[in-house]
């Protein structure tokens, strides 16, 4: 009778401690590693194309205010080389410098949903802007993963300026990393898939070091690879003001 | 029963010889008549079940539109010399524009005389009527000049025209270049957004070609003051190119459809062949542009090219060859001859009852000619063989041939009948193409068997005994010629083949077959053969999973084929594929949200690289009544202009700043687009040629290099103003027409591109980006756009209903054959035994098959599936001819069952593996690789035949019989079949 009590109890404990787990809470720990104070990152972007045919390109990305202000630059190839994307208010302002004309210029904040530099991420997908503003978000039953059970997030645009009518990302308990994503277009058909792999704690922060987004409605993927990432170091704020894109 | 039956044809054929052959002539006779009924369908519809609402749709709107086979045809310029190119494309529509066929009227009640003429394409024919046949609908090569210049303004989008008026609001030339580069600044760089979608992208283009030309334009006047070139320069800025022209100028695109639909199979391809020799007789007036076609229609032409090459000469080759073989082995050239004559026979006498009981052959059926050809004459060969066994144990020709039937009959019936069973099986499938195919192939078999066990026995007794009686018979009616006639070729023919054959029937004797039949006696070569036989059928499963598959069907097509490499070249120039989707909206408001959500998925997916549908030329009325208010003040802003002749300093000054903000503005609008769509994309093909790579390069910055407050630069400046002015005017005051655009006023040329004779179905066609023939690419673009309309059809549907047709029914195929074999085998021998072992070489030979793919890194492809099912048909025969002689002979007798049976089989295989060998090395890849596989799999099969099923028949005996029974039973066979 004891035991049958103790087990009783014992599951009553887990389950209540398993429930007990909301969905900000999973946010906020994922945002927590997600939202470095600053970060210095050399990554190589590869976009494979339907037929298989590979592009790759590299930049330089730097961040500051956990992810607000970001500056991107392109190191190559030769056609985008110089090439520079400063993006404020969380993806709200975005400027574009040329090194060629060395003019800068303000783009409209629409175009969020465009693709960076024709890879399968969007500007969107990219910015670090709070989910909890422009989602409501809601937390499922555990889904597992590689044997592994992960927290199950569904999302679901609070108004139309989002791209996608669903997101849903399984998150890593251990490290509190969305190790899966689906994205969902307006008309419900699966869109993207997003997968971080090769998991490691670099500082303070768990970091993919290949995250891969897949297009499946056009047969297209992109991997993003980190090269060098350096996280809280001190950046001169005046990097991510448009006067000085120019430099 | 059975044995009552043979002995009935083998009583006609040598009792009642001379009845059987006028009987086979006066059947021949009928069937050719009869065949002439037979009609041929070429649709792919045709193909499809009933009740797929995508196939009746494709159905209806090839009724009303014929759109289904239009021709791309693509003029190019490597020099970008545009006015070359129109002016080839004029001289093209004129004469493809006439294109015309002479049709006989009343074909049914023609002589037969002159029907013969007809064939022999005399025209015109003696009493024959004709009516004319007007075969090209339309081209659609430029946009209806009329209308745009009277309502190019008001069926704009409204943000489109509030950017128009505000461009075009002052007759100043600086004001202009001003106004275009606020234009391009709020258009696409503050809202690059813009250019990643399809309609801004395809008027960024447009508006770019315009500013090249409009440079140019000014440049050209600058340095030659050519007012006519600066006019038409200025004209076109306005309202854009008339012409299809690519981004990077170099390649001028025209549209032509077909008044006729390939349900007019004939008409269509004349129509196709007119089409390649206009434009081989144009090819000579303009030797610097290349001119190319593409569409399914001259993809057929084609592949009928490409396949006429690979067949013509190669079929002769092969059948020739196989006279050669089956005269070195049976060492005469009669009998070899006379089976092939039954062969022919029998291909006549099956088109004649496919014309009878299906009416049609459709593109897969038609096939059924080479098959039987393959497959018939495997049953001659067992005829003559079993005729010659007879021959060989000293038995006259009557004799012979009650043998013959006696011991070869059983094995070649029911070969035939499993192979037609596997044929007719392929009815169970519910797939037209698949049932009609076995159907036709079915009857052809069960044909070609009659004509085997009839015709060519006859034809055999009447040359050994029959000839005399017929000579009897001509002279008495004084026909005597003819008999000494033959007499003499006969004798000639025998003189000048008899050296040839017996040296062809060294090799062809296979004397190594009577070792073989030794060795696979003893049972422990026999347990060794076995051991390694599933050794290879283990090895063979283990690589199933590493064969792939191939997804792009374009690598089944002859390399270098004229109209996919025009394919290519338009995708890459327009990024539109000449075969696309198409639907009926029911109304012109559904066609407006179709277009709209094909538009969004386009731009969300980029599978999609246009939508052209009547939406585009006829907006809402309230679009057009929000459009008015916008024409009304720019119409009066027209009339209080006045053009300018004069340029001061300040606007030579103004005049060169602006044109620098424009350099920079395309260079950024370049530099965004690459950011967005890669570096392959038309606005960047199109910005390169106007700012280059380089400064250097760029032609706007060397015409403001060039302007210059000097006086004689100002007076062309100004002359220049003064002619833009007077263009501009009146072509826009006309175009800011405030008459409302209905239906009924749109032109014709526009409403029968789109809309039916009823008006009330409004097409709208949605071209593939990138080529469908690539299978996941083709899914994706089919999943995409149904999900947008269930209802779309068009060539990506169809062509993915029939893959996936294929490889549902393919299956369904083998497995209702494999079950039809096994029933069927089971009512023949009576015995699950024999029904096993009959399976084994089939079995094992498509096992190994697919093994030796991985092998030879041969991959299945949409084509050389079909190899499965016919494998099936094919390789059942061989195992069915060694088991019933087998039976006959008795058990452990191999030396009396593969000198014989085992030669004949032999033989089939390798006459099977020629023709399908000629098929191996065809340039049509997919062809090709049908034939290499079935070249493979017929070898294993045969050879599983005569190794490993002798071997594991003698295991069996050793292991449950003992050896001595089964010589003693074939001993007894052997006298009785002697006493026959």
């Amino acid at each position: 009778m004891k035991i049958t009590v103790f087990i009783l109890f014992t599951l009553l404990v887990s389950v209540y401690s398993a429930q007990a787990i909301t969905v900000n809470e999973v946010l906020d720990s994922m945002e927590a590693n997600e939202n470095a104070q600053s970060a210095r990152m050399i990554m190589t972007m590869t976009v494979i194309d339907p037929s298989g045919r590979e592009t790759v390109s590299e930049l330089v990305s730097l961040s500051a205010d956990k992810g607000d202000k970001s500056l991107m630059e392109y190191t190559a190839p030769a056609g985008i080389k110089g090439m520079k994307i400063l993006s404020l208010n969380d993806g709200d302002d975005i400027w574009f410098y040329s090194p060629r004309t060395a003019r800068t210029r303000k783009i409209a904040s629409n175009q969020k949903g465009q693709s960076v530099n024709n890879s399968d991420f969007s500007y969107e997908d990219m910015s670090s802007s709070d989910r909890r503003t422009d989602y409501d978000c809601k937390l499922l039953a555990d889904t597992v993963i590689n044997g592994l059970p992960h927290f199950t997030i569904d999302m679901k645009p609070k108004n139309s300026e989002t791209s996608y009518s669903r997101i849903i990302f399984y998150v890593d308990k251990k490290t509190y990393m969305p190790l899966e994503g689906r994205f969902f277009d307006e008309s419900g058909a699966l869109w993207k898939r997003l997968f971080m792999k090769n998991v490691s704690k670099i500082g303070a922060y768990w970091t993919a070091e290949s995250i891969e987004m897949q297009n499946v409605l056009k047969g297209s993927r992109t991997i993003m690879k980190t090269g060098k990432v350096e996280y809280d170091i001190p950046l001169d704020p005046e990097l991510f003001s448009e006067r000085t894109l120019k430099r | 029963m059975r044995r009552k039956l043979f002995r009935f044809l083998a009583t006609m054929v040598t009792k009642y010889n001379l009845f059987v052959l006028s009987g086979c002539a006066l059947l021949t006779l009928i069937l050719i008549l009869v065949s002439g009924r037979l009609t041929m369908k070429t649709q792919i519809a045709e193909m499809m079940p009933q009740g797929i609402a995508q196939v009746e749709e494709f159905m209806e709107i090839m009724d009303e539109y014929k759109s289904t086979l239009t021709v791309m045809i693509a003029v190019e310029s490597e020099k970008q010399d545009v006015a070359a190119m129109k002016e080839c494309a004029e001289e093209l529509t004129a004469r493809l524009g006439g294109i015309t066929m002479f049709k006989p009227r009343n074909q049914g009640s023609m002589s037969l005389r002159q029907k013969i003429a007809l064939l022999r394409n005399v025209y015109p024919v003696d009493g024959v009527s004709y009516d004319t046949l007007r075969l090209v609908e339309r081209i659609d090569y430029k946009v209806d000049r009329e209308f745009i210049d009277h309502s190019g303004m008001i069926i704009q989008r409204t943000k489109d025209l509030e950017n128009m008026t505000a461009m075009f609001g002052s007759l100043k030339l600086p004001d202009l270049i001003a106004n275009i580069n606020d234009n391009f600044e709020r258009e696409y760089i503050e809202d690059s957004d813009n250019l990643s979608t399809l309609d801004g992208e395809s008027e960024a283009v447009e508006g770019l070609e315009g500013i090249r030309r409009f440079v140019a334009s000014m440049d050209d006047y600058l340095a030659k003051g050519d007012s006519a070139a600066a006019a038409e320069a200025v004209s076109s800025f306005i309202s854009g190119d008339d012409y299809f022209i690519s981004p990077d100028n170099t390649m001028l695109l025209m549209m032509l459809q077909p008044a006729v639909s390939m349900e007019e199979f004939e008409d269509a391809m004349y129509l196709g062949y007119r089409i390649d020799d206009t434009i081989a007789s144009i090819k000579k007036s303009h030797p610097e542009l290349i001119i190319g076609r593409s569409g399914s229609l001259m993809m057929q032409i084609d592949e009928n090219n490409a396949l006429a090459k690979d067949f013509g000469w190669s079929s002769v080759a092969v059948l020739v060859c196989i006279l050669l073989l089956l005269m070195g082995s049976f060492r005469s050239w009669k009998n070899p001859f006379f089976s092939i004559v039954t062969l022919a026979v029998a291909v006549i006498w099956t088109m004649g009852l496919i014309a009878l009981i299906i009416h049609y052959i459709n593109m897969m059926s038609a096939s059924f000619a080479l098959i039987l050809i393959g497959l018939g004459i495997d049953f001659g060969i067992h005829v003559i063989s079993g005729v010659r066994d007879g021959h060989d144990r000293g038995l006259s020709m009557e004799e012979s041939m009650f043998y013959m039937y006696d011991r070869c009959g059983p094995g070649i019936m029911t070969g035939a009948l499993t192979t037609a069973i596997v044929f007719f099986a392929l009815v169970f499938t519910r797939f037209e193409a698949f049932a009609q195919m076995g159907v036709a192939i079915g009857i052809g078999i069960l044909t070609a068997l009659f004509a085997m066990l009839v015709l060519l026995p006859a034809l055999i007794v009447w040359d050994n005994k029959g000839f005399s009686i017929t000579g009897r018979l001509l002279r008495r009616l004084g026909l005597g010629a003819i008999c000494n006639l033959w007499s003499r070729c006969a004798t000639k023919t025998h003189r000048a083949l008899a050296r040839p054959a017996s040296l062809l029937a060294r090799p062809f004797s296979f004397g190594f077959i009577d070792i073989l039949a030794r060795l696979v006696s003893r049972p422990l070569i026999a347990a060794t053969v076995i051991a390694f036989a599933i050794i290879a059928a283990f090895l063979s499963i283990r690589s199933f999973p590493s064969i792939g598959f191939e997804y792009d069907m374009m690598k089944l097509e002859p390399v270098g084929l004229p109209s996919v490499i025009c394919q290519d070249k338009i995708i890459e120039k327009f990024e539109i594929s000449p075969d696309f989707a198409m639907l009926r909206a029911r109304s012109i408001e559904e066609c407006r949200t179709l277009t709209e959500r094909f538009k969004k998925l386009g731009n969300r997916t980029g599978l999609i690289g246009s939508i052209d549908a009547i939406s585009e030329f006829l907006p809402t009325e309230e679009v057009q009544r929000a459009n008015i208010e916008i024409i009304k003040p720019f119409h009066s802003l027209m009339d209080k202009l006045t053009p300018i002749p004069t340029f001061t300093d300040s606007d030579a000054v103004r005049l060169k700043d602006e044109l620098s903000r424009l350099h920079q503005n395309i260079v950024e609008i370049g530099e965004l687009t690459v950011m967005g769509k890669g570096e392959n994309n038309k606005i960047i093909k199109k910005c390169d040629l106007i700012v280059g790579k380089t400064d250097e390069e760029s032609s706007i910055l060397k015409l403001a290099a060039k302007v210059e407050p000097h006086e004689g630069t100002l007076r062309s400046l100004g002359a220049y103003q003064w002619i833009m002015g007077l263009v501009m005017k009146p072509r826009l005051s006309k175009m800011a027409s405030i008459d409302m655009v209905t239906l009924e006023t749109l032109p014709k040329s526009i409403k029968e591109r789109y809309v039916n004779s009823r008006e009330d179905a409004f097409l709208i066609n949605v071209y593939p980006k990138k080529h469908i023939w690539e299978e996941k690419q083709l899914r994706r673009f089919n999943d995409a756009t149904v999900a947008v309309s269930p209802r779309i059809t068009g060539m990506p549907v169809m062509a993915m209903l029939m893959i996936d047709l294929m490889k549902e029914k393919g299956a369904q195929a083998v497995l209702f054959g494999s079950i039809a074999i096994i029933i069927f085998l089971l009512i023949d021998f009576r015995s699950l035994k024999y029904t096993l072992f009959a399976m084994v070489p089939l079995t094992l030979g498509t096992v190994c098959m697919v093994g030796a793919m991985t092998l030879l890194q041969m991959k299945f492809t949409m084509v050389n599936i079909m190899a499965m099912p016919l494998l099936i048909g094919i390789g059942i025969d061989y195992g069915v001819h060694i088991l019933h002689r087998y039976h006959l002979e008795g058990r452990a007798a191999m030396n009396g069952v593969l000198p014989y049976t085992g030669r004949a089989v032999l033989l089939s295989a390798l006459t099977t593996m020629m023709g399908f060998g000629s098929m191996g090395i065809a340039s049509h890849r997919g062809i090709a690789g049908l034939g290499q596989l079935l070249v493979l799999g017929v070898g294993i099969c045969c050879i599983a035949s005569m190794v490993v099923l002798p071997s594991m028949l003698t295991f069996w005996n050793s292991m449950f019989y003992g050896k001595k029974t089964g010589s003693v039973q074939s001993t007894n066979n052997n006298q009785q079949g002697g006493t026959v």
